[in-house]
């Protein structure tokens, strides 16, 4: 007698998947919608994690398709936020925020005027940690910001490949002007005012609709372009809930989760790829966390991208897996992190 | 007429010119390895080094001087560790790039401003104002295989270089820049080889540097050099002074 269950591969089980096999050896764990080669330009924007996956890409032989780079001979470009993301967009947390950029880079929908200045030097409030110290002044921060838009706008309508990674549900917005920041005003820069910016913990289908929308301008643009979404593995440093941050994050990560698997779930174009899981589950122990059970170790990251390459190999019909390098050592930069500098001024 | 030299290894070739004879100046050499002569401070008017390996280099390469006094020298010459005007290529392309780039990050590729040279100039302006002049090692010497440079790059960052670099360095005045003597270069940005053949180090015993380096200059380059740099020398810059005098550079 046989059942829906029988004809089904052993990594559809639990047993011949996972229990019968040291954590290390599981594989098969992402099967990709479609494949990608060298040709292929992908580009690569979110949370912090999505950091990783353009230097892998480079790293292994793929197109990290980069857009803004930094001028030839400068050292340490990251420091600036140059190949950190395809364009100098710096962290996109929310799918919000990816809608706005995309706004503003598609739909010639101008960005705000607004600046912050400090001791003289500017702020972008929607890349505050993008020059260490500001701008020189408010023009140089314009042309800067016009310069990232241009350039993201370039990225979106000359890639083939999107990676995406969703990061976060909790936003600020400036309730006057219905735009959203990607740090609270005050933290990474800004002054916070409490009558002018609003916390907004997003749920379920306003992400949905607003990574809808985003996908919709984005294939406007560039019917061509496919999507692959992930999720950031990485908790949140801080919540503005009121819930315990352990189960703020779970909840966040939930949703996110969510969102990724209902927007690729019937659409061939778009697919998710299990970073997540594969740090998150409870199957790897935890073991891919540094000891403040948050950053995700070198280790991880390679082990994260080491499934992604053998999976897409595997899709592309090639045997065999390759020495997955990373740009895993490469410090994060994750202005999220910033938050944590506020921990100690609670009572 | 008393100059002061300080320097890296390429001090050495310098060393052993002025050894030869010929110089109506008088010159106390300072060397200290690669970048190690950052380590300098101004203090009360005497440029001292502030680690112990600094200081016994500059013993070892004067004679016995640990520190160095100012005011009895007519010019200080800082040798080897600015950077050679091909060196501003990347900030003088950024600047004119179709892509924007805030001034911070121009600013990184300014390698004349954050050279070793620039911090001993800024250390030597706090208390003197005599003439300090800059240079920069020597061009690789030329390989069979060499890839010819561009004499019209090079010229062009020769003027960017006295332009940019030296409005910034205006409020030290009296700042020159020297370039390589053009009789020792060859297509553009290499040394002559006949100036590499048997360079060596600049201790009292001049062992020769391992075979194939590329990097460090002979006396006769050394000859090449010292004669340039007494046109730069007071008594011999006026023309260039009254010329310059509005940035505060000097040009050669």
């Amino acid at each position: 007698m046989t059942n829906p269950y029988s004809s089904l591969g052993p990594d559809k089980f639990w047993r011949t998947a996972v229990a019968d096999r040291h954590f290390f050896d599981i594989e098969d764990i992402w099967t990709p919608k479609f494949s990608l080669t060298p040709d292929d330009k992908v580009i690569t924007f979110g949370s912090c994690f999505a950091q990783h996956i353009g230097k892998a890409l480079q790293a292994n032989g793929y197109c990290w398709h980069v857009t803004e780079r930094p001028p030839s001979g400068l050292p340490n470009p990251e420091k600036f936020g140059y190949n950190v993301f395809s364009s100098r967009t710096a962290n996109i947390y929310t799918t919000s925020l990816l809608l706005q950029w995309a706004k503003w880079a598609l739909s010639g929908e101008q960005p705000p005027e607004e600046a912050w200045e400090q001791s003289g030097r500017f702020y972008d409030p929607f890349r505050p940690k993008i020059e260490n110290n500001g701008f020189a002044s408010l023009d140089e921060l314009m042309k800067s910001r016009a310069q990232a838009i241009r350039s993201f706008g370039e990225a979106l309508t000359s890639a083939n490949t999107f990676v995406f990674t969703l990061g976060l549900t909790e936003s600020w917005l400036n309730q006057a002007g219905g735009y959203e920041y990607p740090m609270c005003p005050g933290t990474a820069a800004g002054t916070f005012n409490p009558s002018l910016h609003k916390f907004v913990n997003q749920d379920f289908a306003t992400i949905l609709e607003n990574l809808r929308a985003a996908v919709a301008l984005i294939r406007a643009a560039n019917p061509k372009i496919r999507f692959i979404f992930t999720v950031s593995p990485v908790p949140l440093t801080a919540t503005y809930t009121g819930r315990h941050v352990v189960v703020a994050t779970m909840e966040s990560k939930s949703v996110l989760r969510a969102v990724a698997g209902q927007i690729t779930s019937d659409d061939d174009g778009m697919d998710y790829f299990p970073s997540y899981e594969i740090i998150n589950s409870p199957v790897f122990k935890g073991i891919f966390f540094e000891p403040n059970q948050r950053n995700v170790s070198p280790h991880g990251v390679q082990f994260v991208m080491k499934n992604f390459f053998q999976c897409m190999q595997k899709r592309a019909g090639q045997t065999n897996a390759a020495n997955t390098a990373s740009g895993a050592r490469s410090a994060e930069v994750c202005e999220e992190e910033l938050l944590a500098a506020f921990a100690g001024d609670q009572k | 007429m008393k100059i002061c030299v300080i320097g890296n290894s390429h001090v050495a070739c310098l060393k052993q010119a002025y050894d030869e004879g010929g110089y109506d100046f008088e010159i106390d050499f300072f060397a200290s390895a690669a970048n190690t002569c950052e380590h300098v401070k101004n203090v009360e008017g005497n440029l001292a080094a502030s680690s112990e390996f600094t200081k016994k280099s500059f013993a070892l390469s004067s004679g016995g001087l640990d520190s160095i006094r100012l005011e009895a020298y007519d010019a200080i010459v800082v040798h080897g560790l600015f950077p050679y005007e091909m060196n501003l290529n990347n900030k003088y392309a950024a600047e004119r790039s179709p892509t924007f780039y805030s001034k911070a990050v121009i600013d990184e590729l300014d390698l004349a401003r954050k050279s070793v040279a620039m911090k001993i100039a800024s250390e030597i302006r706090k208390t003197s104002k005599r003439l300090v002049v800059c240079s920069a090692r020597p061009y690789l010497a030329r390989q069979a295989d060499s890839k010819p440079g561009n004499y019209e790059r090079r010229a062009l960052l020769r003027d960017y270089m006295l332009t940019h670099p030296c409005i910034g360095l205006s409020s030290q005045k009296n700042i020159a820049v020297f370039f390589q003597p053009e009789e020792t270069v060859v297509d553009a940005t290499y040394t002559d080889p006949k100036y590499n053949q048997g360079a060596k180090r600049g201790d009292d015993r001049y062992p020769e540097f391992k075979n194939g380096d590329l990097v460090h200059m002979n006396s006769d380059y050394g000859h090449a050099y010292l004669r340039e740099l007494s046109n730069l020398l007071p008594g011999n810059i006026r023309q260039s002074q009254a010329m310059s005098q509005n940035t505060g550079c000097h040009i050669r």
